[in-house]
């Protein structure tokens, strides 16, 4: 309107408004030339991010069918950015996860709401050639000016990922079977030397008790007549028949723990010469984990120049491991931010390298340190108490100790030593 | 006292202890039981015939550590070490650090009785080699330099002519001195006289060598 009142007005030549009115349009078109290239802009950065992402990013409407694509389709999924587009998002997926894709975005259009959260779903992806593999993706929602809807999503090939995790639960599951397998060995070994010691009393009590029996007959047959010794000696023969059975009898029992505990335990561990810092290596990733779980920092100082040692390396790792995971519940009433975990080794003279893992909890008791390593002894209320003797057994084996002391500021440190190769 | 024989005994478990001290004193010596490694420490009598029956694995010192200690220590008394089937390793490192001998438990009194009087008369044998020792070691010591300068030519099988040459005496002087050497010996020949005395030497030379464990 404003245009036609100037055109009508044309007769009385306001140059003055004119000109303002050259400048406004002026002004005005400098402005859309600005829009205009802000937006190109930005479709130019949106598309170097969706050209050069890794992940594959879609875009699709509310069929799910496929709107936009970006190269990394090729590479993950096996299908092209163009040929894509129109086809159903589902066809990168397995049927079970398409009933589950379809109904979020139903249950979405109905109620205007996410059910569950569109961040870092995982499921199965499935590949062109035929394959399914693990994804990650994350789901946005985008309402248009005309009332309906665009989904974009972000989709990630999680396979490496997925693997890496796989190995850490064997590993940790392995860890937990050996924890067993050492258990019940540790079990059967404490048991084995608390009833020997009860066993060698029977039997020598039983012998020395035969042979008393016997020298008093002796005795006897001297001073008394025949007659009353020939009773006397079916007395002592039956009494002495069953010492001597007493004595067998324990000496069996002790055969059967015996047996009982080669069945669980190899006598002999393999041993070879092999590094502390691969050891360590081998073992961080358990160390690591132990360490994540209970909010603690890991230090570990472990250098490549000590000399090798003889061990059977499995075991040793077996060992820090547990001494980290027990550092690790040590530390749990204290403040995240102080709880740390370290583990150092250090050539310590007379051929012997020495492990510590320290820990910043509150410390040991004088009680808990004379007694930590023996079978069954534990200061937790879940604990079985063999952890520690299982560590014990494992070092001695290796010709080395284990002790415990607290550290002067706070906190507790385990060590054990290994010789170093060539001095077994 | 001199033919006291004493088994000493220590084990930290009481129903051990008892046992091992009825079957030694049925085989006739003097028992003496401790519960830790310390107190054996405290009432061992090195003088008198005796040997050890220890217990390889207890809380406190273990028989292992009690052994290192002795070995330390100079103490040579003969050492039977009791060990639990779980404990054969440390057995092992026990008779590398010169233990007597081990007895697997659970034993019976037969073997107990026999490993105790071998242990006891070897420890009777080294006692007596040491009076031995000890005697010819004070004689040697009580000989005057010059009948030492002949009993050293001896040693390396002179005859009284050469000895006479290379000390500038007479003969008649040298045998003289080795009379004297022989008598202050308390030797009647020649052959025993360097078996004694070289027998001596090396085993002084072994206990020098001996490293400090």
């Amino acid at each position: 309107m404003t245009k036609t009142k100037t055109s009508v007005k044309a007769s009385e030549v306001d140059h003055a408004a004119l000109a303002s009115e050259n400048r406004r349009l002026k002004s005005e078109l400098t402005q859309l030339k600005a829009a205009d290239q802000f937006v190109r802009e930005r479709e130019q950065v949106l598309q170097i991010i969706l050209d050069s992402a890794t992940d594959v990013i879609v875009t699709i409407n509310e069929q799910s069918e496929i709107v936009h694509a970006n190269a990394a389709a090729y590479q993950t999924f096996g299908y092209s950015a163009a040929e894509l587009t129109g086809l159903p998002l589902t066809i990168l997926m397995p049927e079970i996860a398409k009933e589950r894709h379809h109904a979020d975005i139903s249950t979405f259009l109905r109620t205007g709401t996410q059910q569950r959260s569109w961040q870092g779903l995982r499921f199965n992806g499935l590949h062109r050639d035929g394959h399914e593999f693990p994804i990650e993706m994350s789901f946005g929602a985008m309402r248009r000016p005309d009332g309906t809807y665009r989904f974009t999503g972000i989709i990630r090939d999680i396979t490496k990922l997925a693997e890496a995790e796989e190995i850490k639960r064997q590993q940790l599951g392995e860890l937990a079977h050996r924890q067993r397998l050492l258990s019940v060995g540790e079990m059967a070994s404490g048991l084995a030397h608390e009833l020997n010691q009860p066993l060698l009393a029977i039997c020598l009590q039983a012998d020395a008790a035969a042979e008393r029996l016997q020298r008093m007959l002796g005795a006897n047959s001297r001073h008394t007549g025949p007659g009353v010794c020939e009773t006397d000696e079916a007395a002592t023969s039956k009494l002495q028949t069953s010492l001597s059975e007493i004595a067998n009898q324990a000496e069996r029992a002790s055969r059967v723990i015996r047996s009982v505990r080669s069945l669980v335990r190899r006598e002999e561990v393999p041993r070879a010469r092999v590094s502390l810092a691969k050891i360590a290596t081998d073992v961080l990733p358990i160390c690591e984990h132990c360490c994540d779980q209970g909010g603690s920092q890991l230090v570990v100082d472990v250098s490549r120049s000590l000399p090798d040692v003889i061990a059977e390396e499995t075991l040793i790792g077996q060992v820090i491991a547990n001494l980290v995971q027990n550092a690790v519940t040590a530390m749990k009433d204290i403040p995240q931010s102080n709880r740390r975990v370290a583990i150092s080794a250090d050539e310590i003279g007379n051929n012997q390298i020495q492990v510590s893992v320290s820990d910043a909890g509150e410390g040991l008791s004088a009680e808990a340190i004379d007694h930590l390593f023996e079978s069954f002894y534990t200061t937790r209320s879940d604990g079985l108490g063999l952890g520690l003797a299982i560590c014990r057994s494992i070092i001695e084996t290796h010709g080395g100790h284990i002790r415990a002391e607290n550290v002067p500021d706070g906190g507790a440190v385990f060590s054990f030593t290994l010789p170093v190769s060539g001095t077994v | 006292m001199d033919n006291l024989r004493i088994v000493y005994i220590v084990d930290d478990d009481p129903a051990v202890r008892q046992a091992v001290s009825i079957v030694a004193r049925a085989i006739g010596v003097e028992v003496r039981a401790f519960a830790r490694a310390e107190d054996f420490l405290a009432g061992y009598d090195e003088a008198t015939t005796g040997c050890l029956v220890l217990d390889v694995r207890m809380p406190e010192t273990s028989g292992i550590e009690l052994q290192r200690t002795l070995n330390a220590a100079g103490v040579r008394i003969p050492i039977i070490m009791m060990s639990g089937h779980a404990d054969v390793r440390m057995a092992v490192e026990a008779m590398s650090q010169g233990a007597f001998t081990f007895l697997e438990k659970p034993f019976r009194m037969q073997e107990l009785s026999k490993t105790i009087e071998k242990a006891l008369a070897k420890s009777q044998a080294a006692i007596e080699s040491a009076r031995l020792r000890a005697d010819i070691r004070a004689r040697l010591d009580s000989l005057t330099h010059k009948e030492r300068e002949v009993l050293d030519l001896i040693l390396i099988g002179q005859t009284n002519r050469e000895m006479a040459q290379a000390l500038t005496l007479s003969l008649r002087a040298i045998e003289d001195r080795r009379s004297r050497v022989m008598k202050r010996m308390g030797m009647s020949s020649v052959v025993d006289l360097v078996s004694a005395v070289k027998s001596m030497t090396t085993a002084e030379d072994k206990v020098a060598m001996k490293p400090a464990e």
